[in-house]
């Protein structure tokens, strides 16, 4: 199939760093990474990691505030207006965004797309609403996704959404929960694996081969990535339109420019640009 | 003073950003006499093109724009901010738009199986003349591209109004039009990297 349509017809791949944040209080942030969705690794300062993968050439950020809803604690706004300060692309933020106003406050706040996962599957009218009051483009519904076997039987089984960074349960089906989402007005998907999650040991390709035909609005995908190969296959095999990465980037296994140049040149579409001190980044344009 | 104008929806946070980073001041204004006394507008909006106009009618803003255009002061609209720029809209219904540049504003025609909204960078088919990149060229990074989000297009009834086109999934649309003094642009200056900058920048030197 992405042989019949030039590279020139095929959408672009963009390429998105995820920051997962978990906040004391405002003098220490921290970008973390677990492993499955639980334990912490500290990786660094938001603001820093933030604009380090901006001016490598991300294509937009998605930052995670990862105790928010599980401490039912208000998102940390002031942290957001920091770390965007000088980030010139698009944001997607999210972590315990429950109501319209937390929604408006985070766009106001730097963030140009706001994602709801856990308020969502309790609520999901809030989808419609927040794409109703602020447009479907501003609204991502990012779902957490874990297979649940069957009699003990690994082909066996079905995908469920879950909430609270990978902890609850919705017991709801993945499929049936992708079309309400759409139904609701979602303007895009941002999908994960709670199975593969920070393991760097390869995306969940059964549970994008499920999905990537039911999603009728731009995709994001992650979760699992560990080697450049592992992003050309998901962006050969699937029907996805962006790539995120947490682990990969924060570990250093590669930058993103060494990602965009093997994602052009398996014929991939993506976002190109010319890095000034290209040597320090191994970069290409 | 540059003044922002955010209709309906929009993020005005980002683009009153991205003069902070040219050392220029804005201010937000929402009244007519605000827009009135502009010495450059800029009109934001994401969202749908009925909203917006509504919300521009809603507060006699909609004569204020139309006045300050004739006044020759520069003017830009943003995504919706421009399309609304346009004689008509056809969204889920027909909308009549502020009619300072002669066209309509319609869905973009994809091919079947490529998705909407175009959510996504895309760079210009040509640089337009207007445009200069001193900031983009001297920085840690330039990207070839312009951000957009969006579902529907402009199209002008005069080509010349069209500055430059960009292009999504094979489907070619206006990018950038200008017409004496008004700009508008279909993408996101202040979430394209430092080539928005100069586009911003470009602005201000009208």
């Amino acid at each position: 199939m992405a042989d019949l349509i030039s590279r020139r017809q095929k959408n672009k791949i963009r390429i998105i760093p995820r920051l997962e944040i978990k906040s004391q209080n405002e003098n220490s942030p921290s970008v973390i990474k677990g492993i499955y969705m639980e334990g912490l690794r500290r990786m660094g300062l938001p603001w820093e990691l933030a604009q380090n993968y901006f001016l490598q050439g991300a294509d937009e950020l998605i930052i995670e505030d990862i105790v928010a809803t599980l401490y039912r604690r208000p998102h940390n706004f002031e942290l957001l207006k920091k770390i965007s300060q000088d980030v010139l692309i698009p944001i997607c933020v999210g972590g315990g965004i429950r109501t319209l106003h937390d929604f408006e406050k985070c766009l106001e706040s730097g963030a140009d797309k706001v994602f709801l996962n856990s308020s969502a599957l309790k609520n999901p009218k809030l989808i419609k609403e927040a794409a109703h009051h602020f447009g479907s483009q501003c609204v991502v519904v990012l779902i957490q996704a874990k297979f649940q076997k069957l009699f003990n039987c690994p082909r066996d089984g079905y995908w469920e959404p879950y909430w609270a960074g990978g902890r609850n349960r919705s017991n709801r089906n993945l499929l049936e929960w992708l079309r309400e989402v759409q139904e609701m007005g979602a303007g895009e998907i941002a999908l994960y694996s709670v199975d593969r999650d920070g393991s760097a040991k390869g995306p969940d390709l059964s549970l994008l081969e499920e999905v990537h035909k039911v999603v009728k609005v731009p995709l994001i995908v992650g979760s699992g990535i560990g080697k450049l190969e592992d992003a050309v296959e998901m962006a050969e095999r699937f029907s996805i339109d962006a790539i995120s990465l947490s682990h990969c980037l924060h570990f250093n296994k590669f930058t993103i420019p060494e990602l965009k140049e093997e994602l052009f040149n398996n014929g991939i579409n993506i976002c190109r640009q010319t890095l000034k001190h290209a040597e320090s980044h191994k970069g290409f344009k | 003073m540059i003044s922002i104008l955010k209709p309906a929806s929009g993020n005005i946070f980002n683009v009153r950003k991205s003069f902070e980073h040219l050392g220029l001041k804005t201010r937000e204004v929402s009244h007519p006499e605000e827009v009135l006394e502009a010495d450059k507008l800029i009109i934001i909006g994401v969202g749908a093109f009925s909203q917006t106009i509504e919300g521009l009618k809603e507060k006699g803003l909609d004569r204020a724009i139309t006045e300050f255009a004739h006044s020759g002061k520069p003017l830009l609209g943003i995504c919706v901010g421009m399309q609304v720029f346009m004689t008509k809209g056809y969204e889920f219904n027909v909308s009549q738009g502020l009619g300072l540049i002669e066209g309509d504003c319609v869905p973009l025609r994809v091919k079947e199986g490529v998705k909407l909204p175009h959510i996504g960078f895309a760079p210009l088919v040509e640089e337009p003349k207007f445009l200069t990149y001193e900031i983009s060229q001297a920085a840690e990074i330039n990207r070839d591209d312009f951000y957009y989000a969006h579902s529907f297009y402009c199209q002008p009834k005069e080509e010349s109004v069209v500055q430059a086109y960009s292009e999504y999934a094979g489907f070619k649309f206006p990018a950038i039009l200008k017409k004496d003094n008004i700009l508008g642009c279909q993408f996101h200056p202040e979430l394209s990297g430092y080539k928005g900058l100069d586009f911003y920048q470009s602005f201000n030197r009208i």
